[in-house]
């Protein structure tokens, strides 16, 4: 094993799509010139793309039913509130989803699309299988969540509100795999310095949205 | 507690590696294929403890880790393995043998010592990688590294 080469941990995190773009393009090189770890992720690629076209059905256990009740109830009132009510600036001003506070903490996003990983630009046009990176820049620490509005009106959080660490471009614990809900879906972050409620979040927090195009 | 549409999400992102890492531990792709689905209803009962400390392929890889570990602490994989290594007189080959003895070393160091053992002598990982698996410094993981290693030394003189 040469010093450069790559463990299996490193590559499960290229095609997580986890690493930064630099560390990205460093592992493929050294795969395109290594044997071994051109092999390696040539393996794990082809295994990951066996596992998307025939994937086992993974059968957790059911949800009670109570719970399901309730997470309807709370998520009709987090819909309300993120999308159709006016939202506070960092600044104090009226905010505009795609508006980012100067200085202020803010949401980026990766795409992964064909095993190329790219960061995201304002309109991108993306597609069904493609995998999301969302990643944060922020000055200090703090907290955040993630929800999604998607073309067919569904909200999702993908995150409830959990620590920010501070640095630039930190991707967030999870990356998502795009289904085939065409049409524009809105991430939105939610960021505060103490940790909050996503329905009712405290004067001072602010939010950064990013707007894709699934095709 | 995870939903079940971010476990699902997260199998339907992870999966794969879950399971290629599971199917490198055990070479056995049914065991593989259970021991996916014990990380990922894990996920759902216990993903807060996951809490951001890590990425998620880290976290994955470390859960993923214990989990085949634990399955060959089993009392059946391992009487399957060590039958493996008596099948009559027919030649064993070497490499099932020094795997049976692998499993039996591995299953006299605790848990998240033998997870170290494979981070360091099957997979490869820098110590820098394996601090990270862990949460804590690559200082901390080198003494570890000594006494694991003094520790299997004792066990195979």
């Amino acid at each position: 094993m040469r010093q450069d080469c790559v463990s299996e941990l490193l590559i499960d995190r290229l095609l997580a799509g986890e690493l930064p773009v630099d560390a990205t393009a460093r592992v493929r090189g050294h795969a395109a010139t290594c044997a071994d770890c051109g092999d390696l992720l040539g393996r794990a690629e082809a295994a990951a793309r066996r596992f998307a076209e025939a994937r086992p059905p993974l059968r957790l256990p059911a949800p009670r039913t109570a719970r399901i009740a309730a997470a309807s109830a709370a998520l009709a009132a987090v819909v309300a509130l993120v999308i159709a009510a006016p939202w506070r600036s960092r600044s104090g001003e009226a905010g505009d989803p795609d508006h980012r506070t100067k200085g202020g903490p803010s949401l980026g996003l990766f795409v992964s699309h064909g095993g190329a990983l790219h960061r995201s630009q304002p309109g991108e046009i993306v597609a069904p299988g493609d995998q999301l990176q969302p990643v944060t820049t922020a000055m200090r620490p703090g907290w955040i969540a993630l929800t999604a509005v998607d073309g067919a009106g569904l909200y999702t959080i993908y995150a409830a509100p959990q620590p920010l660490a501070a640095g630039r471009d930190r991707p967030l614990a999870f990356s998502i795999v795009l289904d085939d809900a065409r049409g524009p879906t809105t991430l939105t972050a939610v960021f505060c310095e103490r940790p909050f409620a996503l329905d009712a979040p405290p004067d001072g927090c602010t939010r950064d949205a990013i707007t894709i195009e699934i095709r | 507690m995870l939903s079940r549409a971010q476990v699902e999400a997260l199998y339907r992102a992870h999966g794969h590696a879950v399971y290629r890492r599971a199917l490198r531990l055990l070479q056995n792709e049914d065991d593989a294929r259970d021991v996916v689905h014990d990380v990922f209803v894990g996920l759902q009962r216990s993903g807060e403890r996951f809490e951001g400390k890590s990425s998620i392929a880290t976290y994955l890889y470390s859960v993923t880790t214990h989990a085949a570990l634990n399955w060959l602490r089993n009392r059946r994989t391992r009487a399957r393995l060590l039958a493996g290594l008596h099948p009559g007189p027919a030649v064993v080959p070497a490499r099932g043998e020094g795997r049976a003895l692998a499993v039996e070393l591995l299953a006299t160091l605790s848990p998240d010592d033998a997870a170290l053992a494979i981070y360091l002598h099957c997979d490869e990982l820098t110590h820098a990688e394996i601090a990270e698996l862990r949460g804590c410094s690559p200082r901390q993981v080198r003494t570890l590294a000594e006494r694991v290693l003094r520790q299997l030394q004792e066990e195979v003189a």
